[in-house]
């Protein structure tokens, strides 16, 4: 299975250094939506573009064919792209705070990334991931690119609105008091996320595992 | 000896377009070439033998194994070229081989090197940069270098030019030297097949015309010619395709010595190539009464 996960990266090797270039632009066109928004555009706009590429590459090859035609089982094929995109995410975030703290120590108005946002930005990357391979799975990568256009948009803004949910603003009473008691104890709030991210993750890879069983490659 | 693969009773719908129960086998160290006009059901057949379709009924079995139940332990046995190239254009061909190799439990870096060295493959190249031909020849190098026993390829030939075809007519037969392998080989280019084929397996509209060995299809059937005056409604009610000319007719019988008979002296019967055999089945399908 890793080695699907390294083809997957071998295939882009071309464009790795995007994975720089947005660490830095992210945070630098996203600069007025704070640190969550800034850190998080960053690192969940790298999975989002290096997911894609991917998937993208196996379409214009036609690979599924190959792929399938080789002694490899159907969930494995699924399961090393959701390895594949946590390994994008993990890179994305690591670029990520590089970025964010070399301005911080630049001078820039930019904090230092802290557990809770983190937290919301591995969250929002596991929860992207969780949204668009399920569709993928079942239809493919043309047939999901309209799907792909808006998951593009919540990528780049969820974090910074998340961190707006974060703070309470506009929520329910019963919800705002949930989110006072993860705001107090950051350990509580990173737990919270990771865990929540992890299990749609769990639930999308089921699914995407069941839609791919019954895919036909014509 | 179990056949090398069993079809048996296979269907598939799409659309207006059905596949009807697809039946055929291929014994150990032969090869088989699967014949059939453009969307007959040829690639569909390969595509759900290889369980890249799902089957609305019928069984595949490869080496005794049923593909449903044994789906990897069945592609290890089997290797797989395709019309079109499948690689990722953005790797080497020797990048792409690493990534495959680790998925075949036998696989053999002797043999790799061997076929590298003969095809003269430039492993080290881009897959978008190699030829179409090299193309083929690099899915066949990593199709003959896991010790697969059956060899499945889908129009393998087409548009390469004589001497690659041959080259890999040439490897085909070298193959089974080894009695334990099979081929089963689709192709447009029946001349191919005149040269390697041991059995041969129509397609046509969904179905299968025939199955047979290519020697006895060839035995069986003959190109019959005569003059206009020979062709008597007897005579012209059991060819199939049927041609006339001014001067003449042209027609296929699948009954040779039936049509010996009826003809005596006054007629010739040629032996077809496969071509022929295809082009006037085609052409007569309908009101053909194919028993081989």
């Amino acid at each position: 299975m890793l080695t699907l996960v390294f083809k997957d990266i071998l295939v882009q090797k071309n464009r790795l250094w995007l994975i720089v270039f947005y660490g830095v632009f992210m945070h630098i066109a996203l600069y007025s939506l704070g640190d969550i928004g800034a850190y998080g555009g960053a690192a969940v706009g790298i999975t989002y573009i290096f997911v894609l590429g991917a998937c993208a590459l196996d379409d214009k090859n036609r690979s599924e064919i190959l792929l399938n035609s080789l002694p490899i089982s159907r969930h494995s094929l699924v399961t090393a792209k959701y390895l594949t995109s946590l390994w994008f995410l993990a890179l994305g975030l690591v670029v990520s705070t590089l970025a964010g703290t070399v301005a911080h120590f630049a001078g820039l108005d930019r904090g230092l990334v802290n557990l809770g946002t983190l937290a919301v930005i591995v969250f929002t990357g596991l929860l992207f991931i969780s949204l668009y391979y399920p569709i993928y799975f079942l239809f493919g990568y043309l047939k999901a690119r309209y799907y792909n256009t808006l998951l593009f948009i919540a990528a780049l803004f969820v974090p910074a609105l998340s961190a707006t949910k974060v703070s309470g603003v506009g929520l329910p009473a019963w919800l705002g008091y949930f989110l006072e008691w993860f705001n107090r104890s950051q350990e509580a709030m990173a737990l919270g996320f990771l865990g929540a991210g992890l299990l749609f993750v769990i639930i999308s890879l089921l699914i995407s595992i069941k839609f791919y069983q019954e895919r036909e490659f014509a | 000896m179990e056949p090398i693969l069993e079809v048996k009773g296979l269907r598939k719908s799409f659309g207006d377009f059905t596949l009807k129960d697809i039946s055929f086998s291929l014994p150990r160290g032969f090869i088989m070439g699967l014949i059939g006009p453009n969307g007959s059901g040829k690639s569909t057949t390969i595509k759900l033998i290889m369980n890249l379709l799902k089957k609305e009924a019928g069984e595949v079995r490869v080496c005794g194994l049923d593909t449903d139940r044994h789906v990897l332990a069945v592609k290890q046995k089997i290797g797989f070229v395709y019309d079109e190239n499948h690689f990722y254009d953005e790797l080497t061909a020797l990048e792409m081989k690493r990534i495959v190799a680790p998925f075949y439990r036998e696989w053999d870096e002797e043999a790799f090197n061997y076929y590298v060295d003969r095809f003269q493959l430039p492993v080290r190249k881009k897959i978008k940069a190699l030829s179409k031909g090299n193309k083929m020849k690099f899915a066949l190098t990593v199709a003959l270098s896991h010790q697969a026993e059956l060899i499945i390829m889908d129009e393998p030939t087409a548009g390469l030019d004589p001497v690659m075809r041959s080259e890999l007519l040439e490897v085909l037969v070298e193959l089974l030297q080894d009695e334990r392998k099979g081929v089963l080989f689709s192709t447009h280019i029946t001349t191919d097949l005149d040269k390697v084929a041991d059995y041969i397996t129509m397609i046509n509209e969904g179905k299968v015309v025939f199955s047979v060995a290519k020697d006895t299809l060839q035995e069986t059937c003959g190109l019959v010619k005569g003059g206009k005056s020979q062709l008597t409604p007897e005579i012209r009610d059991r060819l199939i395709g049927l041609r006339e000319g001014s001067f003449g007719f042209e027609g296929l019988t699948t009954d040779r010595k039936q049509m010996e008979a009826l003809l005596g002296e006054r007629g010739v019967i040629e032996r077809p190539t496969v071509e022929e055999i295809m082009v006037y089945l085609v052409r007569g399908y309908g009101n053909a009464d194919i028993s081989l």
